[in-house]
């Protein structure tokens, strides 16, 4: 049994960064794996200049991090550090965008947190992992206006990737993660003193 | 020149080359890159690894833009074609080498840059620790496997048991550190002391100068 601590000042425990820092890197790798499965996507779909939606169709799944480290650990700060983690795993594994995913990693950090920030770091449950989502889609989607040039598309694609991308978080950082949190709470892993 | 100093400008030209609208900036980047590659004398596979892998995100969102973008669209498509490769060759500056250099670079981030030491190790520990969490997410699936049940990227199982994991290996390092002296908050006297070279700090504003007279023409 795990004892995550309690305390509201922000100090960081050593076995909370250490907790922190392995769930990150083990989303990493889950996400690793499914690497090819993103290539032969985005592979098809570029002919049809439809590639900007393997990335927004998964980018749930590369965000996840974000809001299980602010469930698990519960303390601001948690979500933007455990994003950063996570993406650099991705970095050191080869990703596709070398330094830039650390800073897409910061900016999705503070993207999925500030979920739980606007709900003053009091809902830890569905309500506060859904704001994440939420928030976490509009301020990712703003910085891939500038990122990855998605100021010069047509506003109907812009539509369309929006959707997609919330459809996204709303599964992979919502739903699944409400999922997660339920088993933990019920096999009892976590104490919270 | 001192890895996390190195780390820092590369940071910085990253973050200004999402907001620039230049090709002729980004095949700059590309070149100064490939340049400083042929003196670290970089293996085949490196060099082959750095051509293919940006060549699918920036088809990707090349085709897009033809196809779907307005405006600027053609001179965009260019940008986000040659910005993709600008970042992966940028960073490899830095990941490439990161191996023989990560002790003197997480040296740095405690002692020159005051990162909290409990932080360093628990990057310390997750770098080493990335081969064994490999190894974990396919133990659990193939564990999975043989109960006849396969765990999909979406099954919340999957997470559930990478979070077991994770608790039961952050507790047994944690008491490893502990047992071995780690106090957390305490001064630490170090046997190697880092210092960052005046040399190191005079090249990285030079880069950094050149990089923001490079911007000035307005290049297309």
């Amino acid at each position: 049994m795990q004892t995550v601590s309690e305390s509201k000042q922000h100090h960081w425990a050593l076995r909370d960064v250490l907790l922190l820092a392995f769930v990150a890197v083990f989303i990493g790798f889950i996400f690793w794996v499914l690497g090819p499965v993103y290539n032969i996507l985005a592979a098809a779909l570029t002919p049809m200049g439809l590639a900007p939606f393997a990335n927004d169709l998964l980018i749930g799944g590369w965000m996840m991090a974000a809001p299980l480290a602010s469930i698990l650990i519960r303390q601001a700060g948690a979500g933007v550090l455990g994003e950063l983690f996570a993406s650099a795993v991705e970095m050191l594994l080869g990703g596709q965008w070398g330094v830039a995913t650390l800073l897409s990693g910061l900016v999705q950090g503070v993207g999925s947190e500030a979920g739980f920030a606007a709900l003053a770091y009091k809902d830890w449950h569905w309500r506060g992992i859904f704001a994440s989502a939420i928030t976490g889609t509009i301020i990712t989607f703003i910085w891939s206006l500038f990122r990855d040039g998605y100021a010069s598309y047509h506003v109907g694609l812009l539509v369309a990737l929006f959707i997609t991308r919330f459809i996204s978080l709303f599964f992979f950082g919502g739903v699944l993660v409400v999922a997660i949190q339920k088993l933990i709470e019920k096999s009892g892993v976590l104490h919270r003193g | 020149m001192n890895p996390l100093m190195k780390f820092g400008v590369i940071m910085l030209i990253a973050l200004e080359l999402t907001f620039i609208k230049s090709v002729t900036v980004n095949l700059v980047i590309i070149i100064v890159s490939a340049l400083i590659y042929t003196v670290l004398k970089l293996r085949w596979q490196q060099w082959l690894w750095l051509l293919l892998l940006p060549i699918l995100p920036g088809l990707g969102s090349w085709f897009s833009l033809m196809y779907f973008g307005t405006g600027d669209h053609v001179h965009m498509a260019w940008i986000m074609l040659s910005r993709v490769f600008a970042y992966l060759w940028l960073g490899g500056l830095f990941t490439l080498k990161l191996n023989d250099e990560r002790d003197i670079f997480l040296a740095t981030l405690e002692q020159r840059a005051h990162l909290s030491a409990t932080f360093v190790y628990a990057l310390v520990g997750v770098l080493n620790f990335m081969p064994a969490v490999n190894q974990q997410v396919k133990t659990i699936r193939v564990a999975a496997q043989m109960r006849g049940q396969t765990l999909h990227i979406w099954a919340p199982q999957l997470y559930f048991k990478a979070i077991l994991a994770a608790i039961r290996w952050s507790q047994n390092l944690a008491e490893g550190m502990v047992s071995h002296g780690f106090t957390e908050g305490a001064t630490r006297t170090h046997l190697a002391v880092v210092k960052i070279k005046l040399r190191d700090w005079v090249i990285a504003a030079i880069i950094l100068l050149m990089f923001q007279l490079l911007l000035f023409p307005g290049w297309y």
